[in-house]
């Protein structure tokens, strides 16, 4: 079970819990209860939503990682000369995140897009917006991504 | 300058994967582009026009005095109107997403009902509130939307309800809740073309085509 598996299984509990509540409100009339909890599910997405990126992006930093470490290990000078300065930014900040995606992918392709859109909504999210998520689908587009972004 | 009389050029989206191929012509002195195929993404707007609509691809034909102003044109056109790029929006363009939205619930509601109705009791009595931020952004007012309750013998057993329009991973949302469990419905489609409605349910990681079928052996399971 790899840990977007774990943290699917976790977020599906959780917003189970909650839909029970909001269906119960709703199928009682209880108007406000029912804006409470779908509240609730809505920040419970993006809770899970920032989670599953953090795991994304720690992946794409190890695999990203791995690609440098193969550049530089060529026997060729030349051709594992422009390694070496990517070798002190490894694990550094100042490598972005859709520079290590680059690495990973062809900018412009499906993949990469999709880190990006993500990226940006992820940024919305941590800098004080909302977005509304469909989970599932970031789900399984999250898992994709995982076995696509390899060294 | 030798050019030909025909020759492709393809204009690329900044950093997005949008490609919009141009067929370039050159006859009596006007240079006449004609837009052939955009790889992703749609064209909202038709040169020179103010309200944004879906637009098929061949209506957009540019001309120029010469190649250049006619590449010019063409970026420019592109920078502006491929994609969703927050600067080609305008109200007028979130106000047709919105209708589109509540065409595409009550399509897929009436679809619903068509199948089940002489099986369960159908009905859109409740609604819930549509106020996103992309409608708030170009102060539009808020609007309702239906929920479709589902009811059989023995008490209630679903509801069919709005979630997002403008969300994360798709063209829109919408839950099915029943008591015990929880399925997403999802629109695949990208803005402009027809509905691709799947289901999500929490025990399987990829989606389900969504049919009567389908939605019988819901209530079937969740039959109270």
């Amino acid at each position: 079970m790899t840990v977007f598996d774990h943290l699917a299984k976790t977020y599906y509990e959780f917003d189970q819990h909650l839909a029970s509540l909001e269906f119960e409100a709703i199928s009682r009339g209880w108007n406000r209860k029912e804006q409470k909890y779908a509240q609730f599910r809505a920040q419970n997405d993006q809770a899970y939503f920032l989670y599953f990126f953090t795991r994304l992006e720690d992946h794409i930093t190890n695999q990203a990682a791995l690609v440098i470490d193969r550049g530089m290990s060529l026997r060729s000078w030349k051709r594992r000369s422009p390694w070496r300065e990517l070798r002190s930014l490894r694990t550094s900040r100042r490598l972005g995140l859709m520079s290590r995606v680059a690495l990973l992918t062809e900018p412009g392709r499906r993949d990469y897009s999709t880190v990006k859109d993500y990226y940006e909504d992820r940024n919305t999210i941590a800098h004080g917006g909302t977005a509304t998520i469909s989970m599932p689908t970031v789900i399984s587009g999250m898992k994709r991504l995982r076995n696509a972004l390899r060294a | 300058m030798f050019f030909p009389d025909r020759r492709r050029v393809e204009f690329y989206g900044t950093d997005t994967p949008e490609r919009l191929e141009v067929e370039v012509t050159h006859q009596d002195d006007v240079w006449i582009g004609r837009a052939l195929r955009l790889s992703k993404g749609r064209l909202l707007r038709a040169p020179g026009e103010s309200t944004t609509k879906p637009l098929k691809v061949e209506e957009i034909v540019l001309r120029a005095d010469s190649y250049n102003q006619l590449f010019n044109k063409f970026r420019k056109f592109c920078k502006v109107e491929i994609g969703e790029d927050i600067s080609s929006i305008d109200s007028d363009h979130v106000n047709d997403r919105v209708q589109d939205w509540k065409q595409r619930i009550d399509r897929l509601y009436e679809w619903i009902s068509n199948g089940i109705e002489h099986l369960y009791e159908v009905s859109a009595a409740d609604e819930v509130q549509m106020n996103e931020e992309m409608m708030q952004k170009f102060h539009l007012r808020p609007t309702t939307l239906p929920i479709l309750r589902v009811s059989g013998v023995g008490g209630m057993l679903l509801f069919v309800k709005p979630k997002g329009l403008w969300i994360v991973g798709a063209n829109g949302r919408i839950d099915l809740l029943t008591s015990a469990s929880t399925y997403f419905f999802v629109d695949v489609s990208e803005y402009g073309a027809a509905s691709n409605w799947v289901l999500y349910d929490s025990k399987r990681s990829r989606p389900q085509p969504f049919t009567i079928d389908l939605l019988k052996g819901i209530l079937g399971n969740d039959r109270i």
